[in-house]
């Protein structure tokens, strides 16, 4: 690899972070070059349809989960179906699902809590029709919180499933 | 124009996906091994355990350190040391007057009445006390330090801990005394009746410990814990009552209890250890000043393997020379009931609290 | 004729009475004793040429640091020390060491002789006036001067409570930095005092819950090398390490050495289901030991390696089960309010220290190894993960601190419950894990 492309591998890797984190940041923002905004909506900005953008903000990438549950809400169901319609509508991706949980359990527990919960989405997704080879599942136990405070209003935050889109290479 | 724009993104799309990604799909392990992360982060790694190992010799202190280390009984002749008598008067004629004698004197008149007047003051519900000298006690993490059969108010900041509690000396108050040097005010250490864990201590949040179903048969009643200290108590009891004989009234339940409380105070329970869990009677004979003549015997023992059954004997034997100071309060015209003392540690009850 | 033998069989019990009652010893029964340190003295060793001087001091800072930290022995100052150790063959004045009411004495003697460190060593009982044990010598390189000292101080720790020490030991554990969010980890070991800190990763991956084998020269851990949570094996000599499972589409931690250093267990998910599994370190063979749709994880062996203790939360919420080394029904022992979990057989054999959760609180406790005779030791907003010393005596654990800008620390805590304390440690720390003594 070529110091260049490092530089822009790394630099990609911010953006993508930054997503993944906040999901208000289009991939336009740090790429910039050759994506000016035309047209009805800027390409990769929320409002273009096949963008991880809009995935992220229009179609909702996680769901929650209620204390020491793995079950999916009814919210929940609502985001994974419109997850499983753009997934099946935009064949070119893959995703990771990660599963993570709240502090207020043990490290490796809570592993096995968030695993269990990535499960239940990519389970949702597979009955939904989206093939099972292009969903892999991760957990971060407690590992990776969203929110930092040591209350109820963040750990339902981190009771999360993300699902993380991924262009498929091999398509 | 879109197209291109499509393509462009795409494109990007894919770059950044492969590089995330890309790896970690790999059914074969090996090309993820030397992508960028490893390569940068061997090298960081190295660096950074040079900088952690820069004291060179730490590194290799695991290797040759640990065959090198040799048990083996010094050359120096070990008798030498227990053939020595306790006090060794020929070194010691130039610094012990000065200060030795000093303690022992000062001791002697005072130390049990004032102690156990000590905590009555302090705290005269004793069996709620626990929670005075607590929250005094422990003003960050730690426990009382001390657990002891009474509880006991932590001292003045400036009060040195001592067993016997004695004022503060000024030196123009003994004028006669040329050479006494001020003393410190001491009081007996804090303490309080059970150990208080941090558990324990936030018993209101938290139950100490809760209630097993019972649907287990296992759960067999357990013999009361008190029952060998009441079949002691009844024990000792029944001894008063027998007959006097010619050489006088055996010793009262008061005089027992004196003793008793004497040498308690000196007793250090180890109760996290094994040695908790070992009963040990030892036997003494004592000399009419109250001191005891000889060695402590031990007699019987109960609940301990060969070693823990030593450090509890050793730690009975240790409880006895260290209270007798000047010699135990014992009436002298009943000598001939007391010349030999056995002596039971039980530390059962303590290994609860 | 009755009445005769009656009168005699009286008269024999009032004379057998008499002359119990006065050539019979005085008995009482002490049950009431004292929970308090032990006072002890460990003056500045001696030093026997000049090179050691600087050992003579350090040496017995060290020991008096091990000892007293225990809690369970108090160190008598310098300062209030009536007679000096000059010489260590002469011998010791038993009546200056009682009069500052130092219980135990120990006196040392340090030579250097180039590369090479010797210190001797000798325990007394004062009051009883007499040495506990022998003497000892040591002898080692002077960079292990440290070691020395704990080896001392172990063998004065053994022979004063009985019991082995487990000051010559280490702890590995992860390092934190960085905000809550962010968090960096990387595997660290340390003396069990906090001193001569090594890095054995990187920051570049989470790693969790380390553990040593039973030699103390591998590291069990769970990292995310890979992207996923995986078991992999270190050696603490080379810092080289390597995967021992990587398996697509699942994932592994929670890895346990057995006894016998030769298997590990380990937890293993797939489909959302984690269960344990033994694997065998030199062939990668596995044994699926639990096969419930539960979390099964959290594994501790016995340490005659012939039980399992795990957690599980079959019943509907984390509890803990004893289960044969070679699978078979599990038997619950946990029975109280809340959620059990992280299970850690003692090396005694005779308890299980764990974490307890409990409204809203977490607690480190110790329970029988038949779920009997539970004993909190700790509480606090997020305690867990407990690793026992050596001799079974000393839990350490993490501790984090609540709050956006919580942070983790290690503790240890006296499986009495006394002597809560922190670690002595630059950074943030979690997930420690106590090695066997060194040999």
């Amino acid at each position: 690899m070529s110091s260049l492309t490092k530089v822009g591998a790394l630099l990609a890797m911010l953006a993508l972070g930054a997503c993944s984190n906040s999901g208000i940041f289009g991939l336009d923002d740090t790429l910039g070059d050759g994506t000016g905004a035309t047209g009805e909506y800027a390409e990769g900005s929320p409002d273009d349809p096949r963008s991880i953008a809009h995935f992220q903000e229009r179609v909702g990438d996680r769901v929650l989960f209620a204390v020491d549950q793995s079950s999916l809400t009814s919210d929940g169901e609502l985001v994974l179906l419109g997850q499983a319609n753009w997934l099946l509508e935009n064949s070119a991706y893959k995703a990771v699902i990660e599963g993570h949980a709240d502090e207020q359990g043990t490290r490796e527990y809570n592993l096995a809590l968030g695993a269990r919960r990535a499960s239940a989405v990519k389970e949702y997704l597979v009955s939904r029709g989206v093939a099972s080879n292009r969903l892999t599942t991760v957990s971060y136990g407690k590992e990776r919180p969203l929110e930092v405070c040591s209350a109820e209003a963040c750990y339902a935050q981190n009771r999360r499933a993300v699902t993380v889109l991924q262009a498929d290479l091999n398509f | 124009m879109h197209i291109g724009h499509y393509i462009s993104g795409a494109a990007h799309v894919g770059v950044i996906g492969w590089v995330m990604f890309g790896g970690v799909f790999r059914s074969d392990p090996p090309p993820f091994e030397v992508t960028g992360v490893s390569v940068i982060t061997s090298e960081q790694f190295d660096a950074l355990n040079a900088v952690q190992r820069a004291p060179g010799p730490e590194t290799e202190v695991d290797v040759p350190v640990a065959p090198e280390l040799r048990e083996d009984v010094p050359e120096v002749p070990s008798q030498v040391d227990r053939e020595v008598p306790t006090d060794a008067p020929d070194n010691a004629q130039v610094p012990e007057p000065d200060v030795t004698p000093d303690l022992s004197d000062l001791q002697a008149p005072q130390p049990s009445d004032v102690t156990d007047d000590a905590p009555d003051i302090e705290a005269p519900a004793e069996e709620m006390a626990v929670l005075i000298p607590r929250d005094e006690v422990r003003p960050v993490l730690r426990p009382a330090d001390r657990v002891a059969p009474e509880p006991v108010a932590p001292p003045e900041p400036d009060v040195r801990i001592d067993d016997a509690v004695r004022e503060a000396t000024v030196p123009d108050e003994q004028p006669g005394e040329a050479v006494e040097e001020p003393q410190d005010a001491t009081a007996p250490e804090a303490a309080t009746t059970e150990i208080v864990t941090e558990a324990k201590d936030q018993v209101a949040l938290a139950p100490k410990r809760s209630l097993r179903p019972v649907l287990r048969t296992r759960s067999q009643p357990k013999p009361s814990v008190s029952a060998g200290a009441d079949a002691a108590v009844a024990a000792a009891l029944a001894e008063d009552t027998t007959p006097s004989v010619p050489s006088g009234p055996p010793l009262s339940q008061g005089e027992k209890d004196a003793l008793r409380v004497s040498v308690q105070k000196c007793w250090v329970v180890d109760v996290g250890s094994q040695s908790a869990n070992v009963t040990v009677t030892v036997g003494m004979s004592m000399t009419r000043e109250g001191k005891v003549d000889g060695a402590i015997k031990l007699l019987s023992s109960e609940g301990g393997d060969e070693r823990a059954t030593k450090t509890a004997y050793e730690a009975a034997r240790r409880a006895i020379l260290r209270c007798q100071k000047g010699g135990y309060n014992l009436p002298i015209e009943k000598y001939d009931h007391w010349r030999d003392i056995e002596i039971t540690f039980n530390p059962e009850k303590m290994r609860l609290k | 004729m009755i009445r005769v033998l009656a009168a005699l069989l009286v008269g024999l019990f009032v004379v057998g009475q008499a002359a119990q009652a006065q050539n019979g010893p005085l008995r009482i029964e002490i049950t009431d004793g004292v929970v308090e340190p032990l006072p002890y003295a460990v003056p500045n060793f001696v030093p026997e040429n000049s090179a050691s001087g600087g050992y003579a001091k350090e040496l017995a800072r060290v020991i008096a640091s091990d000892l007293s930290g225990t809690g369970l022995f108090r160190e008598i100052s310098e300062k209030a020390h009536i007679s000096k150790i000059t010489n260590f063959a002469s011998p010791v004045q038993f009546a200056d060491w009682k009069a500052v009411n130092a219980q135990a004495l120990i006196t040392g003697a340090v030579k250097v002789s180039g590369n090479q460190l010797e210190v001797k060593f000798r325990v007394y009982d004062v009051f009883a006036g007499q040495e506990l044990g022998n003497g000892l010598r040591f002898k080692g390189t002077v960079d292990g001067w440290r070691r020395m000292a704990h080896k001392v101080a172990d063998a004065v720790y053994s022979r004063i409570t009985g019991e082995g020490g487990y000051f010559d030991s280490r702890v590995v554990f992860v390092s934190e930095t960085g905000p809550k969010n962010d968090r960096k980890k990387r595997l660290a070991i340390m003396d069990y005092d906090g001193a001569n800190l090594q890095y054995l990763t990187d920051s570049s991956a989470i790693v969790l819950a380390p553990r040593f084998s039973p030699m103390g020269d591998k590291v069990l851990y769970t990292s995310y090398e890979t992207g996923f949570p995986q078991v992999y094996i270190l050696d603490v000599g080379s810092v080289k390490r390597r995967v021992l499972h990587n398996e697509e589409g699942s994932m592994s931690f929670a890895p346990r050495f057995a006894p016998d250093g030769k298997s590990l267990l380990l937890s293993i998910t797939r489909g959302g289901n984690t269960d344990i599994f033994k694997m065998d370190i030199a062939s990668g063979r596995q044994t699926r030991l639990t096969s419930s749709p539960a979390i099964d994880t959290a594994p501790s062996f016995s340490p005659d390696g012939s039980q399992i203790v795990f957690e599980s939360d079959r019943s509907g919420s984390q509890q803990l089960y004893v289960m044969p080394a070679n699978g078979g029904e599990p038997r619950r022992i946990s029975f109280g309010q809340g959620r059990y979990g992280t299970p850690v057989w003692s090396p005694r054999g005779d308890l299980v220290a764990f974490t307890k959760q409990n409204k809203g609180r977490f607690h480190i406790g110790v329970m029988r190894t038949d779920g009997s005779e539970e004993r909190l030791l700790t509480a606090s907003f997020l305690d867990e993960g407990p690793t026992w010393a050596p001799n079974g005596r000393v839990i350490m654990f993490t501790r984090e601190t609540q709050g956006a800008n919580g942070s983790a620390s290690l503790f240890s805590v006296d499986v009495s419950g006394r002597n809560l304390k922190k670690v002595k440690l630059a950074g943030g720390g979690s997930d420690p894990a106590w090695s066997p003594l060194q040999k």
